[in-house]
């Protein structure tokens, strides 16, 4: 995993939202190797999950969906940026509809 | 030549269910159906990662026919399915659970654990109807089995005939789904489910009930009278052919109300039942992090050099797919992956309980899922056609409608309105028309000790009225001699038995479900007569069934 794999690739210590085009995402971890998963703030009725601080490196952000019927793959973006700068990928990335979790990969540099 | 209404239905759906390939359709090629080189593979990992390895071979081909193709693991388009096919990343282990449950995962834990989800549901017909001369249920639920169910019922309701009566029945797309070897267990976008499933076999169930009390039997001719001063002339003879005979048979088609995904009803609807699986996408969520933590104790996971490995492998993969359009390199690549990276982790202990939790997990969540979808939809409407043969009585084709609301904790209430009209052809000089009888009838269920427990309890009350134009009709059989002479009433002779008009029965029943899939009926009631017989009658009905819901995994069904 590196910035060139990235779902999302930002500033680090940015804080900013991210979007999913599909699904309900019910809860949201940001997981960083040796350290504590920490709890992520879900809104925009699960399509919108606040990344208060991005870390340096690699990160991921463990999403637990729920899919109703006839969703599609979700698409995964940038919302709104409150500090730093942050960019999806191009193409973006993307999640299967119907699995649970779903993951982003972030990256901060 | 004329056909009988359940030859007809037979007919019919005899067609619906032959294969579309039989009409001469050909083999979809991989630019139609992009997972087709991997969707049966043998190998159960390229099985569970075929959309990732069908997502890598499709860009890969796509870049071939760029004006300066880019072949590498950097081109951007191959980053997603890359990603998703890193075994050693923690994105990957979702359909690394999928690919191993099969032998990893604890089966009848898992068939357990749905098994006590499935109980939990207020809505099935696990046995057979009011007609039936074993019978507990005065309502028609208007759900189905999962899979299979068998019930042993004694007790009647309506009919005077006291018997005991077994069923059969299941859903058509969960028998379809074992004989294929597709999963029936597997949760909300399943592979391959097409139009055909999801529209004919998943809202169809079948219902066989046998009356255990009657014999078979078979009219012959007789050869000569055996004993006897008087000549008797007999000319023919029933004999009894087996023990146990099919009393009935039953289709049920579910008439779900009918809905759009993207209408603002529907979604209001379905945010309201998102927050109750929040729950369960957590729990499988966590669980998932566990098994991702014991793979990554291991080799090649564990080790700080594991990403010249997966860049090697990718880099391969990548060259396989454009080497090879058909796909089948492109799995082998894959499967050197595998080997690589899950030989070691797979001899640990620890991972198989892990693994059977998140199998179990998912298994609670798709019940749940379902359940939801029910409850955002609305209510159910449920067609019931039944093919009836009582003792000594004419067949009877039976249409019946069944609508239920469900208040959720409160309860469910269950409606039923059925016709039924004599089948075949009316003998001549029949003093009766072609309608047997209407029928109109409602239950209510309630679960009295919460769905949490092992052992549930289900309150259900019901009314039931039953109006006749005519008198019921006796087949006598042949053989039979007119009372206090010996001589032999003609074949085919009827007689009307009983009264026309309205037939009245009430019903309070309890059920004890016990979280193994076993359920027990037992109920009280009163009617104002029977279908032959006059004057009111106070009964009682006991039965057991075994509900066999979400037990495929057993027969081997792939993910």
């Amino acid at each position: 995993m590196s910035e060139v794999t990235a779902d999302i690739v930002g500033t680090i210590g940015a804080k900013f939202t991210l979007t999913v085009s599909s699904g309900t995402v019910t809860t949201a971890f940001l997981k960083v190797t040796g350290a504590p998963d920490v709890q992520l703030t879900v809104g925009g009725a699960g399509r919108e999950i606040t990344v208060p601080n991005l870390p340096a490196g690699d990160s991921k952000v463990r999403l637990d969906i729920v899919w109703a019927p006839g969703d599609t793959d979700a698409v995964i973006d940038v919302g709104s940026v409150t500090s730093g700068t942050v960019t999806a990928a191009d193409p973006k990335g993307t999640l299967d509809a119907g699995k649970t979790p779903g993951f982003m990969e972030l990256f901060g540099k | 030549m004329t056909m009988k209404m359940h030859q007809v239905f037979f007919l019919v759906i005899s067609i619906a269910a032959v294969p579309t390939n039989v009409f001469g359709q050909t083999e979809l090629s991989l630019a139609k159906n992009p997972e087709a080189f991997c969707k049966d593979d043998p190998h159960p990992e390229a099985r569970a990662y075929c959309k990732s390895l069908a997502a890598l071979l499709t860009a890969v081909t796509a870049e071939k026919s760029a004006p300066s193709p880019v072949l590498t693991v950097d081109n951007p388009h191959f980053r997603t399915p890359l990603l998703r096919l890193d075994l050693t990343d923690e994105e990957a282990t979702v359909d690394f659970i999928t690919a191993t449950s099969g032998t990893l995962a604890l089966k009848t834990a898992i068939a357990d654990a749905l098994r006590s989800a499935d109980q939990a549901r207020p809505d099935q017909q696990l046995g057979t109807d009011s007609q039936a001369s074993g019978t507990t249920s005065l309502v028609s639920k208007a759900g189905s089995a999962e899979l299979l169910s068998l019930a042993l019922d004694t007790g009647t309701l309506t009919k005077s005939v006291n018997g005991t009566t077994t069923t059969l029945s299941s859903n058509a797309d969960q028998i379809f789904r074992l004989i294929t070897g597709s999963d029936p267990d597997c949760i909300i976008n399943c592979n391959r489910r097409t139009w055909f499933e999801d529209r004919v076999l998943n809202p169809t169930n079948f219902l066989a009930s046998f009356d255990l009390a009657q014999q078979s039997s078979k009219t012959t001719p007789t050869s000569g009278q055996a004993s006897g001063t008087t000549p008797v002339p007999v000319g023919s003879a029933a004999i009894p052919t087996g023990a146990g005979r099919l009393s009935s048979f039953t289709t049920r088609y579910q008439l779900m109300n009918k809905f759009d995904p993207r209408s603002d009803k529907f979604k209001a609807a379905w945010q309201k039942q998102v927050t109750s699986l929040g729950a369960n996408v957590k729990t499988i969520g966590d669980d998932t992090d566990a098994v991702f933590g014991i793979l990554a104790a291991h080799k090649p996971i564990s080790d700080p050099d594991k990403d010249a490995l997966v860049r090697s492998a990718e880099a391969k993969m990548v060259q396989s797919a454009a080497e090879d359009p058909g796909g089948k390199k492109l799995i082998g690549s894959f499967e050197e992956f595998w080997s690589e990276v899950t030989s070691e982790a797979l001899q640990d202990p620890k991972l198989a309980s892990a693994v059977s939790k998140v199998m179990q997990d998912r298994g609670i969540y798709r019940t749940a899922w379902f359940n939801a979808v029910d409850a955002a939809v609305g209510n159910l409407l449920t067609f019931e056609y039944s093919y009836n043969r009582p003792v000594n009585q004419p067949e009877t084709d039976d249409v019946k409608f069944i609508y239920a609301y469900n208040f959720g904790a409160s309860g469910m209430l269950t409606f039923n309105g059925m016709v039924s009209i004599y089948g075949g052809t009316l003998p001549a000089g029949a003093s009766y028309g072609r309608l047997h009888d209407g029928q109109i009838s409602g239950q209510y269920d309630r679960t009295l000790s919460g769905k949490a427990n092992s052992i549930q309890t289900q309150l259900s009350l019901a009314g039931y009225w039953q109006y006749q134009p005519n008198p019921s009709v006796l087949n006598i059989p042949a053989g039979t001699v007119a009372p206090g002479t010996s001589i032999p009433l003609p074949n085919g002779t009827q007689e009307f038995v009983g009264t026309a008009g309205s037939l009245w029965v009430t019903q309070a029943k309890i059920t004890i479900k016990g979280s193994g899939g076993i359920n027990i009926p037992i109920s009280v009631s009163w009617s104002n007569k029977k279908d032959l017989l006059q004057g009111s009658k106070v009964g009682a009905q006991v039965g057991i069934s075994y509900n066999f819901s979400s037990l495929g995994s057993l027969f081997g069904a792939k993910q």
